[in-house]
């Protein structure tokens, strides 16, 4: 029983927000993770083009894609996962980036990325490893091994991302196997270890930053920037990149074929590109950026630093989650099966 | 009257059909269909959805569901029932404020409210800094990630719930027939078994339903405050919709559970309809 | 009594241990806010600075009143239907009431998007407020329902009688007697509106987020106390009119 009250505020709603596209201004719509960005990026972008930003924030990069995969438009420019960036490819749901964009150098390792060998649909934006973050206080002399996270004494304090890729792949390399296996046999013993360490397990979660800083989990599979912000709050904390091999990942820039504003989220690819901009965001967030010329900028801890940029003979041990095709289910069951 | 009240039923029934139930039947449809690797809703119809769901593998995490959902609600009704009664009958001119002091605390963020549970609960926490002081214990105590805490953040989260309905029905009954039975010489405790629980019975059970039933859904208490082991189906449901995009599948045991508990509310009213 | 009295100080207790945390920490130092380091009240002046936080606060409150009004409405009408009139199809219309109660919150939330999208409808405030009303009206309904069962409308069938119309017979005789579980459903109803995540994540327009939105978005690195800030802040406000309120009808006495 909606009565016209309630009609005129929808459609001053509806207005307002149809107002807000087109019209005289210059609109950006970006939809980016949460605290990835540094505090006056976008502010002195809108100053520079003239551009007004809409900036909205996720916290998980799935819950994102349902929505863009049901039909949801109107964002512009979107910072997503590769393997999301790979679906987004699949479903051809990506406007090809072409020739406006000027890229710069890159780092040589960020230059052909599985997902997008040419670059074609994506603009890498920040990249970083996955390791072991510790608390450097409960635990001493902790092994540059993935067999941290079995330490039948560590029961109860290890926590695992909740990401079928990384805490599958995890398994694989310390069985000193090809972590992107499809091979069955693998995949089942890869299992195996992993029901292993189920009972060690305190939670399967990818927000392991508080309770490591809690001292709750005393070591957690994560992801490099979330341990250094870990260590800001919690000087305690370690990262370790393990021996048999681990994980590099790339987040990228990536704008839908539905966009409104193209040429505004291409703008600010461009504007990202410049060393100063890339090096303001690596130094707020904690990730390394792609562009070869900011990483001298960058501030000083973070270079050599498994934490930020590891060194090269440490980068010759990473590997990209590559595609698994049609292995995909294969993984999500057995996923599912471990965390039942 | 045996006469249907369609106007006064009409603007429920069409919201509820425009959009519950037709957002509804895309989940019905998709449940009888495969899903191919890329996440796309194939056109063949399948029971396979179903028969997955029916597994017995799955069963565990449904009656952990149903225990920790029931145990939660009981709780919240237990702690909540004389708080109603003490609001509704006691609390005179301070009703509105006790009832709003009530609410207060859930107009926070769930999220932080979860939170701070974990700060209280946590190895150096409030809770076992107290029960070290106190003696009561040596050393502190794994209170996070474990049932017990899933089943105090579901309680916790529902206990207006509860409450709300019996204070509502508690408070409408006629205080007159307290007074009589006491002066026909009843003592507290046959006035509260004879007069007073019976007419707030209506309240307790709609009271447990608006606290069980969205318990049975409840998918952040266990994956904040439990373990691998403390996973409700709520959970489940969560992982098949935005980890393995098994959509199809994901409805399916979502519409086992609206189902039984669909059936659950039918037999509720039943039993009602055969109060009367 | 005593023990009646006791027992009602241990659940309001309990109720705002969490509360207490939550206040303590809106003062804490650290950005990333899981352990106390300090005291400080910048957080409260960096909310005034945040045009986004203060929008959506003001988005989840205008989406709580309309959607409670709403419900409040078909649920009142719902609940008179079910408790008054004795007809067919009353346990249908009955589990039509629990049923959203009973869909998984993630279900509700994509099901709707796709309703939206399908009939080509832009997501926007008013489907925020469309999809709150939906899983609204079960509370008020099953609420006033409560308050309905077991009394009788003699009175209401004695003012027909006396030549007053349906719309007075409520207004002047059914109203004031359920008002108290009117309140109670709406009360209900906007405190889950007020915190909801799932559906509103999965239904809102861009620049129509609301506070949970900017709240679950935060998780991943922390949630900052300029959170605690505004929830502090939201609690003193309600808790001031409250009290000035129940003083002045104590001092009307």
């Amino acid at each position: 029983m909606l009565s016209r009250r309630h009609f005129l505020l929808g459609a001053l709603a509806l207005g307002l927000s149809a107002g807000c596209r087109g019209g005289r201004d210059r609109i950006l719509n970006f939809y980016n993770w949460s605290n990835y960005i540094a505090l006056n990026t976008i502010g002195d972008f809108e100053k520079e083009s003239g551009i007004r930003v809409n900036y909205e924030e996720f916290s998980s990069a799935d819950v994102s894609f349902a929505k863009l995969k049901i039909g949801v438009t109107g964002y512009d420019l979107i910072v997503a996962p590769g393997y999301m960036v790979r679906r987004m490819m699949r479903h051809d749901l990506l406007y090809p980036l072409g020739p406006e964009l000027s890229l710069p150098e890159f780092l040589p390792h960020i230059e052909a990325p599985p997902f997008d060998p040419e670059q074609k649909y994506s603009a890498p934006y920040l990249w970083g490893t996955t390791g072991i973050g510790y608390n450097a206080r409960k635990i001493r002399n902790a092994p540059a091994s993935w067999s941290l996270l079995w330490e039948q004494s560590l029961a109860k304090r290890i926590t695992i991302l909740d990401e079928k890729r990384d805490a599958i792949g995890v398994a694989l390399f310390k069985l000193g196997l090809d972590p992107n296996s499809v091979d069955p046999g693998e995949l089942q013993l890869a299992k195996k270890e992993l029901l292993k360490q189920r009972p060690l397990v305190r939670r399967y979660t990818s927000d392991f930053t508080d309770d490591l800083i809690r001292g709750e989990t005393w070591a957690a599979l994560g992801w490099s920037g979330d341990v250094a912000q870990a260590q800001d709050s919690n000087p305690d904390i370690r990262y370790i990149l393990p021996e048999e091999g681990s994980f590099l990942f790339v987040d990228s820039l990536v704008v839908p074929r539905s966009a409104p504003h193209p040429e505004a989220a291409l703008e600010f690819i461009n504007y990202f590109f410049r060393p100063e901009v890339c090096r303001d965001i690596t130094n707020a967030t904690g990730y390394a950026n792609p562009v070869a010329a900011s990483k001298p900028l960058v501030r000083p801890e973070l270079i050599d630093n498994n934490l930020g940029y590891p060194p090269d003979e440490v980068l010759s041990n990473l590997h990209y989650q590559e595609d698994v095709g049609e292995y995909e289910s294969v993984w999500d069951d057995l996923w599912a099966e471990v965390k039942r | 009257m045996r006469k249907t009240p369609w106007k006064l039923l009409a603007p429920f029934l069409i919201f509820e059909l425009v959009f519950i139930v037709a957002p509804l039947c895309s989940v019905i449809w998709q449940s009888f269909h495969p899903v191919s690797p890329d996440y796309e809703i194939l056109p063949q119809w399948t029971l396979d959805n179903y028969r997955k769901a029916l597994d017995s593998s799955y069963l565990p995490i449904l009656g952990r569901t149903f225990l920790y959902a029931g145990c939660a609600s009981l709780a919240a009704l237990i702690l909540g029932y004389p708080v109603a009664y003490y609001i509704a009958l006691k609390a005179g001119r301070r009703k509105n404020l006790f009832l709003i002091l009530l609410m207060l605390p859930f107009w926070t963020s769930y999220l932080i409210r979860t939170y701070a549970w974990m700060t209280l609960l946590q190895t150096d926490g409030l809770l076992n800094y107290c029960l070290l002081q106190l003696g009561l214990i040596s050393e502190p105590l794994q209170l996070l990630n474990t049932p017990g805490a899933v089943i105090l953040g579901l309680t916790y989260g529902f206990i207006p719930f509860a409450t709300l309905p019996i204070f509502v029905s508690l408070e409408q009954m006629d205080k007159r027939l307290i007074d009589a039975a006491r002066d026909l010489g009843a003592n507290d405790f046959s006035i509260f078994k004879e007069v007073v629980w019976p007419l707030s019975l209506p309240g307790v059970l709609a009271g447990g339903l608006l606290s069980f039933v969205p318990a049975l859904g409840d998918f952040v208490a266990a994956e904040l405050l439990g373990g691998p082991d403390d996973q409700m189906i709520g959970n489940l449901i969560q992982q098949q919709y935005l980890g393995s995009f098994n959509w199809p599948f994901g409805s399916a045991l979502s519409l086992l559970l609206i189902v039984l508990m669909t059936a659950g509310v039918i037999a509720y009213a039943r039993v009602e309809g055969d109060e009367k | 009594m005593k023990f009646l009295k006791a027992h009602v100080a241990f659940v309001y207790l309990l109720l705002y241990a969490p509360i207490c945390v939550l206040v303590l920490f809106s003062f804490n130092q650290d950005k990333r806010n899981v352990k106390w380091s300090g005291f400080t009240l910048e957080w409260y002046g960096k909310i005034l600075q945040d045009e986004a936080l203060l929008r959506a606060l003001w988005n989840s409150l205008q989406v709580g009143f309309l959607a409670t009004l709403a419900a409040g409405v078909l649920g009142t009408t719902t609940a008179l239907a079910l408790t008054r009139y004795r007809f067919r199809g009353r346990s249908t219309v009955l589990s039509m009431v629990f049923l959203p109660m009973a869909v998984p919150e993630i279900v509700m939330g994509t099901s709707l998007l796709t309703f939206f999208v399908g009939l080509g409808i832009q997501l926007s405030l008013t489907t925020v407020i469309i999809s709150h009303i939906s899983f609204c009206v079960g509370y008020c309904a099953a609420t006033v329902r409560s308050r309905l069962q077991g009394t009788n409308f003699d009175l209401e069938e004695a003012a027909a009688d006396l030549g007053a119309t349906p719309w007075e017979c409520f207004r002047l005789v059914t109203l004031p007697r359920i008002y108290p579980g009117i309140l109670s459903g709406c009360l209900l109803a906007f405190t889950l509106s007020l915190d909801d995540f799932v559906v509103t994540f999965f239904t809102a327009g861009i620049g129509a987020g609301t506070l949970p939105l900017k709240i679950y978005s935060m998780v991943k690195f922390g949630i900052s106390p300029k959170i605690n800030a505004i929830s502090t802040i939201t609690l003193l406000i309600t808790l001031s009119a409250l009290l000035m309120s129940q003083w002045k009808s104590e001092r009307s006495r």
